[in-house]
């Protein structure tokens, strides 16, 4: 205890104040920007950490890594262009909440939620960290593989529609991710002697292309309408606000399932951020009365994503501080910045390093608070362009869709993909494919596939070890149950 | 090029099977991809081409089922035939894709921020804006945006383009 108030003295001194603030307004630049993630920010401010003090340079990448986890998803919610990664989500609902002119509302659930999923993992990483990570270890392939699988298994309901094209959606997206290099074997698959391929589909250029691209083709295609008219797109003025108390309270319980999944996915080695996105969503709809809402435009599907998202983040630190291990990409490129200072990170860090560790536990509290300001900052600036001309917003969004996709790996091939993808989103609109099933078919594909495959060589294939191992048994028994769940509905309300 | 009712409605059953066999179709060509893939020793049972294969055969069962649906849709006279009210321009659509795929075309040639530069004002013109002051100012201002804060801050080397672009693209960035 003494040692975490000394942690929050130390933050609370103004240098170190200033850092966080600094941190905060390149994280939200980073977040906004499309293509441009927490690990680029973290890498290109490591030079710049160089002549600080410790704490001082952590800190500067902590509220980087907490705010630009958050930014994405204002112009997810605004434009339908995911800033991150963790924020492709918060898309799904957060631009049909603007679409019913409900954008401040949705911004403000945003704030609201990532604020209480980022401390809610802050306070889980003070009081049971090196716990949590001994559970974490226990995770093995068989594990990660059931894990996705339970994901995958409400992907065919989200987003309405038909629930056979949306299930082909997330085949496709299963499929798609198998392009590039095999990550077990090293086979390069489907690259057409491509080398732009090689690296398979990347991720954010395809979700650029698949959201912002087709959804400017969709936009302009339909010929503008009058106010009053059916089809008419909500223009009006944002006013950032929660909704009302009783929606929040209503929303508890799936504020702390996504709180507390956000935390334990962010732990995982590899599973980050936008895994973790979207676990609180499909989760969500797992646990929904009324789960055809989603993907229509509800609060709920932007509480969720948003919350388990910057949990995830606080997640990711507790591997990081307690084992040595990152949990996610950008904690990944922190343990360079944390050698360059001289600190290894390891079991023994909280012991010989116990201020500076819980200085990190202070600056990540002080980070999440933080969130509310940058968010008001940048929701100001970019809430503005609203008031521009859709000829004018269609033609900025596709500038952002090119100079976004081409920044993630400075390559023309990327840019094509978005391009590619924009078309292919434009024909699965019209003909009633679910957009979103096929981007997390994208984002389970690469997990479902190498951990199959990697339990089946431990186990000399044999198929039973999935299901004998008690937590992958139990998740593939609750997937499986989860899939049948419609129809068990409908066999006990026939009875009935 | 304009257009009334939404494709997917007007003819539901009939755009749902030729979409069906274009995804079929598609599925066995990358599924015949896969018998190029090597026996890597070790991985013989489950290789590089097992996730593929699993998912594209899902694919092919999902598509002959919706295909399946539609017929027997068509045959009972039940596929939706709702007349939809909207009105489309796919022309618009069109025409946006055009500008767009010229621009990614043209970023090689010409470089990163003429090639925007001149998009955008195509662009925002193709889509209805009118005032060539307010074109030239708008495009100026998301060039000059995108070159401060991905050129400059953050570093991204922009494509220069060739020959007296990439010369002149040096006194710029």
């Amino acid at each position: 205890m003494e040692q975490l108030l000394i942690g929050f003295w130390t933050v609370l001194q103004p240098v170190n104040i200033v850092m966080l603030l600094i941190g905060m307004v390149l994280g939200m630049i980073i977040g906004i920007l499309p293509g441009v993630g927490g690990p680029m920010g973290v890498a290109l401010l490591i030079p710049f950490t160089f002549t600080m003090e410790p704490i001082q340079g952590i800190l500067i990448m902590v509220a980087l890594y907490v705010t630009s986890t958050y930014g994405g998803s204002i112009t997810s919610i605004l434009f339908k262009i995911p800033g991150e990664a963790p924020a492709i989500v918060t898309t799904f609902d957060g631009y049909e909440l603007t679409k019913k002119g409900q954008s401040g509302s949705a911004l403000g659930v945003a704030i609201f939620s990532s604020c209480l999923g980022g401390i809610f993992s802050v306070i889980v990483l003070i009081l049971i960290a090196p716990r949590l990570s001994a559970v974490a270890l226990k995770f093995g392939e068989a594990e990660y593989f059931a894990m996705a699988v339970l994901g995958l298994s409400v992907c065919a309901g989200i987003g309405g529609g038909s629930v056979k094209k949306n299930a082909l959606s997330v085949l496709a997206g299963l499929f798609l991710a198998t392009w590039g290099i095999d990550e077990v074997t090293g086979h390069p698959r489907f690259t057409f002697d491509t080398s732009g391929l090689l690296m398979g589909i990347t991720f954010i250029p395809a979700a650029i292309g698949l959201f912002a691209i087709g959804e400017v083709f969709e936009r302009v295609e339909t010929i503008l309408k009058k106010k009053g008219e059916e089809g008419y797109v909500v223009q009006e003025r944002v006013r950032l606000g929660l909704p009302p108390l009783k929606d929040l309270l209503r929303m508890k319980w799936l504020y702390l399932r996504s709180a507390v999944l956000g935390t334990f996915l962010g732990i995982l080695p590899g599973v980050g951020a936008t895994t973790a996105s979207f676990f609180g969503y499909s989760e969500a709809v797992r646990w929904s009365r009324d789960p055809k809402k989603f993907g229509t435009g509800i609060i709920d599907g932007v509480a969720a994503p948003e919350t388990a998202n910057n949990a995830a983040c606080g997640g990711a630190m507790v591997p990081l501080l307690t084992l040595g291990i990152p949990g996610s990409a950008t904690t990944a490129v922190m343990i360079g910045a944390f050698v360059i200072h001289g600190i290894r990170p390891g079991p023994m860090m909280i012991v010989q390093q116990a201020k500076l560790v819980y200085s990190i536990f202070a600056g990540l509290f002080f980070s999440n608070l933080l969130i509310i300001l940058g968010g008001i900052l940048g929701i100001k600036f970019l809430v503005k362009v609203l008031d521009l001309s859709y000829s004018k917003i269609g033609a900025g969004i596709l500038l952002f869709a090119v100079i976004g996709s081409y920044s993630m790996r400075n390559s023309m091939a990327d840019v094509w993909m978005t391009f590619g993808f924009g078309l292919m989103s434009y024909f699965m609109r019209r003909y009633g494919y679910g957009l979103a099933p096929m981007v997390l078919g994208m984002i389970l594909g690469p997990l479902c596939e190498t951990s199959l495959q990697r339990a089946m060589i431990i186990a000399d294939y044999d198929p039973l070890f999935l299901i004998t191992r008690p937590i992958s048994g139990s998740l593939l028994a609750l997937a499986v149950l989860s899939f049948l769940y419609p129809w068990i509905r409908r066999l006990i309300k026939g009875k009935e | 090029m304009t257009w009334k009712g939404d494709f997917h409605s007007k003819g539901a059953s009939v755009s749902d099977i030729i979409v069906c066999l274009i995804i079929i179709a598609s599925s066995v060509f990358f599924y015949v991809q896969t018998f190029s893939f090597p026996s890597i020793a070790g991985y013989e049972e489950m290789g590089p081409e097992f996730w593929p294969r699993l998912t594209l055969t899902g694919i092919v069962i999902l598509a002959l089922i919706i295909m399946i649906g539609s017929i027997l849709e068509r045959r009972r006279g039940t596929s939706p035939k709702v007349e939809s009210k909207e009105k489309k321009n796919t022309a618009r659509a069109v025409v946006c894709a055009g500008i767009l795929f010229f621009f990614i075309i043209s970023i090689s040639y010409i470089g990163f921020l003429l090639s925007a530069f001149l998009s955008m004002m195509v662009l925002a013109y193709a889509l209805g804006e009118r005032n060539k002051l307010l074109l030239l100012f708008f495009s100026f201002v998301m060039v000059a945006m995108i070159y401060l804060s991905f050129g400059k801050l953050l570093f991204v080397p922009m494509p220069r383009g060739i020959w007296i672009f990439r010369e002149l693209s040096y006194y710029l960035y």
